[in-house]
């Protein structure tokens, strides 16, 4: 038994109902053993006083139920995207906001490579935000005439090459396949366009991808994390998760008591799932680490068109999305997780893939009855209010992707859904409303990891170009902050255990350096982080 | 015409260093018949030793006497066949092929059921591979109603115009006029040729290698070749494609053509699809052969063909 430790704070939100605030926490064994008032902790026998969050404001550590672990692999390349983003380390990186601002970015980053043989790799350029302006290999040429440099933009879905990188890896004018535009004289001008092209660039595009796995990467999530006051991540979606290297390789880095945060690793479930494996995988759980739950991906994505969409569609007759599974399969899919036993997540951009979820589920459901499965849709972007009380009627959970709002909500006002259908987007007050067990999320690496940035985007709804998307969709900032710790950890069955601050949970607090329901709303994406406490030991950040 | 070369005698590949392998796309909604075509393509593989790339393992039947090693993603058979999963990608299953390409003559790959063939089929065009058609498979039972399905309707149009050859299944259950309206309506979504299920397996995916005779050759289609007297010009190639007969499924060929730095070109003319592409030989082949669905007239064959020999 250690010691007890009493952490008095400037205020303390514990996002449960029996004692909402309290001046102080006592911990001991890694969990909290009181909340009350100094006078209330001051019986409890044999205890230091830490005044080291005397000035913060402490919350439930912040819960980040969709991330991705390559979030923090991106780091080990050069930071190209339109808004300030920071590292794990740290740094700030300020947004580029055209190509001559990527091309600085690219020579900084190239002057400082020893090995003239080593690609330049670089990620985030999005030039949806360079009006007019397309980024081809010769302004990469400027940059090096001789290194090989790859920019992958932020879909994941083009990168651009430089002619030297095109030269070594034989990109010609005798290339003939698709996706790889030419000039006018039949050069290719250094665009490489989905998986099939991006492979053309051979190692260098490997190399991307593969340092993304890395030890290093999930170090550096656990970075983010602690910077955003995350104490528990997911990696949503991991499809090597029942294999012994990936699981020893994550209990290696999660289980080290200096890594700041817990993770929740769910399974990337397709029919060739071998669900024995997944459901051994749970032996492997620790109090850190989490196995055995299951995600499903049934559509794509909005801002790329790919989301499966009920009528109208996308505006102007543009194609619908793409299925990543028949939707006739998706019943028999999920079966064999829901009869398991196992906890469901599934990803939804679109309405209509909502719908399909919600069919599958009430069938199974029928079938073979299961209480408390806390099944989710994930994204739930375009989620109607029919189907939210369908959601609520069938004892699932909603984990919508407030950020979208921010990042492309003018986009989508303009582009994919139009004002109507972009003011209904993540609509969280509905979900509230109608009794849907409520999370969001950032989907890092495709939003920055930050959980006061989800909450902000909840709370204002506001656009980059700063009209607010459905007014009455906002929520408070009381209910938003419930979403990213108790509303999340339900979802991902640990609410029992993190998510609020009461007597037995794990210690786990987001500590920040200012009081959330005293600062403005349109401030709170913008309070200072002082860092974490995970288990009762302090996590300063960087 | 003279020389008749033969659809299946017809050499698939003439050097010896390693050449591009071809890479077939298997297409087609659940319930089309994938699995069973699959299935049948590794129990009886013509004497190719394929790479079968797919989705899930528990789909196909494989003899368990017959598998010599199974490492994970890949597994091997005694008939020189392998199956790579696509658990891990395209990149990731075509990098274990390269990996064996000295030992194989085909890549098989299966799309899932809601994949694009046509997207699937680019990569085909990644070095050390070239692609040798999309073959879709359609439920004639269905297909008119799925294309209406206001969750798939439009994924499995997109399927069918992507076709090379489109591959009309279950008609075993269908009475003929049910199996021509089937097969009209495939005309008015998409120019391809239909075939019905099952057909041979040098209809799928060209052509055996040479020397190996294992070919159940398609009696009932009607095959010729033209070797060419000189090279050929592009605009003629062009308009040679534009101008196929009804009922030709395919044609294939080694010609030189003019204006083009290599000594042979390969045309594949699959489906509404003219591809050529540079052959690195160093022999003169110079032929062209086709194949068309039985009651052909030889004669429109034959003389579409000589239009790549004009008169001067």
């Amino acid at each position: 038994m250690s010691k007890t430790v009493i952490y008095p704070a400037a205020a303390i939100y514990t996002m449960d109902q029996s004692r909402p605030t309290a001046q102080a926490v006592a911990v001991r064994d890694g969990r909290f053993l009181a909340i009350g008032s100094l006078d209330e902790l001051s019986v409890l026998d044999d205890y230091t006083v830490d005044n080291t969050f005397a000035t913060h404001t402490l919350l439930p550590g912040f819960v980040e139920a969709h991330s991705h672990s390559y979030a923090g692999g991106l780091w080990m390349h050069t930071y190209c995207g339109f808004f300030d983003q920071t590292d794990p380390q740290g740094k700030t990186w300020a947004g580029c906001k055209n190509i001559e601002d990527v091309l600085n970015r690219l020579r900084q980053a190239e002057a400082v490579l020893l090995d003239p043989n080593e690609p330049l790799l670089a990620w985030g350029v999005d030039p949806i935000y360079f009006e007019g302006e397309h980024l081809a290999g010769s302004h990469l040429d400027q940059v090096s005439a001789h290194r090989e440099i790859l920019v992958m933009h932020a879909s994941l879905h083009i990168a651009t090459v430089n002619n030297a990188l095109m030269t070594a890896q034989g990109i010609t004018p005798d290339t003939t396949m698709e996706g790889v535009p030419k000039d006018g004289a039949g050069w290719p001008i250094g665009e490489l366009q989905e998986p099939a092209a991006m492979s053309l660039a051979g190692k260098p595009f490997r190399s991307f991808w593969g340092r993304l796995r890395a030890e290093h990467a999930i170090q550096g999530l656990g970075q983010l994390a602690n910077q955003a006051g995350i104490t528990t991540l997911t990696d949503l979606g991991n499809p090597t998760s029942t294999d012994p290297a990936t699981i020893a390789q994550w209990q290696k880095i999660v289980n080290d008591s200096q890594f700041p945060a817990r993770v929740s690793i769910f399974n990337m479930g397709n029919p060739a799932t071998d669900l024995q494996a997944v459901t051994a995988t749970r032996q492997k759980s620790s109090d850190k680490l989490r196995f055995g739950h299951v995600k499903v991906v049934l559509d794509g994505s909005i801002q790329g068109y790919t989301a499966r969409l009920n009528w109208p569609g996308y505006l102007n007759d543009r194609p619908n999305g793409l299925w990543l599974v028949p939707p006739e399969q998706v019943t028999d899919l999920l079966r064999p997780f829901h009869e398991a036993g196992l906890l469901i997540h599934a990803h939804c951009n679109g309405d209509q893939a909502v719908d399909v979820f919600l069919d599958s589920v009430q069938e199974l459901l029928t079938e073979t009855p299961r209480f408390d499965h806390r099944y989710t849709v994930q994204h739930s972007q375009l989620t109607t209010p029919a189907q939210y009380k369908r959601i609520k009627s069938l004892g699932m959970c909603a984990n919508i992707f407030s950020n979208h709002t921010w990042y492309w909500g003018d986009q989508h006002v303009t582009s994919t859904v139009g004002p109507d259908r972009a003011a209904r987007m993540n609509s969280a007050r509905t979900a509230l409303d109608l009794g849907v067990p409520l999370s969001m999320h950032c989907d890092a690496p495709v939003t920055p990891l930050g959980s006061l940035h989800v909450a902000w985007s909840a709370v204002n709804r506001v656009t980059s170009s700063g009209q607010t998307l459905g007014p009455k969709e906002r929520i408070t900032v009381y209910e938003a902050l419930q979403a990213i710790t108790i509303g999340a950890a339900y979802q991902l069955k640990m609410d029992h255990e993190i998510g609020s601050i009461a007597p037995g949970k794990f210690a786990d607090l987001a500590v920040l350096k200012a009081d959330p329901f005293l600062e403005d709303p349109m401030e709170l994406r913008n309070i200072g982080v002082w860092g974490t406490m995970l288990g009762g030991k302090t996590f300063p950040s960087a | 015409m003279g020389h008749h070369a033969g659809w299946k005698n017809f050499p698939l590949r003439l050097v010896m260093k390693q050449s591009p392998l071809p890479l077939t796309v298997i297409g087609g909604y659940l319930g089309a018949g994938k699995t069973t075509l699959i299935n049948r393509l590794l129990a009886d593989s013509q004497g190719e030793r394929l790479a079968l790339l797919i989705n899930d393992f528990g789909d196909v039947n494989i003899d368990q006497s017959l598998i010599t090693s199974h490492d994970g993603d890949t597994i091997s058979l005694t008939n020189g066949c392998i199956c790579c999963s696509l658990a891990d990608g395209f990149a990731s299953a075509l990098d274990t092929v390269k990996e064996n390409a000295h030992r194989l003559d085909r890549v098989v790959i299966e799309v899932s059921g809601v994949g694009q063939p046509a997207k699937v089929a680019l990569w085909g065009q990644s070095p050390g591979f070239y692609s040798d058609g999309v073959v879709v498979l359609v439920n004639g039972q269905s297909i008119m109603q799925r294309a209406e399905d206001p969750y798939v309707g439009e994924t499995v149009l997109a399927q069918i115009k992507g076709a090379d050859l489109l591959l009309l299944t279950h008609t075993d259950l269908m009475d003929s006029p049910q199996v021509e309206e089937a097969t009209q309506w495939l005309a008015t979504k998409h120019q391809a040729p239909v075939l019905e299920s099952p057909v041979a397996t040098a209809l799928l995916y060209g052509l055996p290698p040479q020397g190996t005779d294992s070919d159940p050759a398609p009696v009932d289609y009607l095959t010729a070749s033209v070797v060419l007297n000189k090279t050929v010009d592009k605009s003629i190639l062009d308009l040679w494609a534009k101008t196929r007969p009804t009922g030709v499924i395919r044609a294939k060929g080694l010609v030189k053509i003019s204006d083009r730095a290599e000594n042979q070109t390969d045309v594949q003319l699959f489906g509404p699809n003219l591809v050529l592409r540079p052959h690195p030989s160093d022999q003169t082949l110079n032929t062209v052969v086709a194949i068309a669905r039985p009651g052909t007239p030889r004669a429109a064959l034959i003389k579409w063909l000589n239009q790549l020999n004009p008169a001067n």
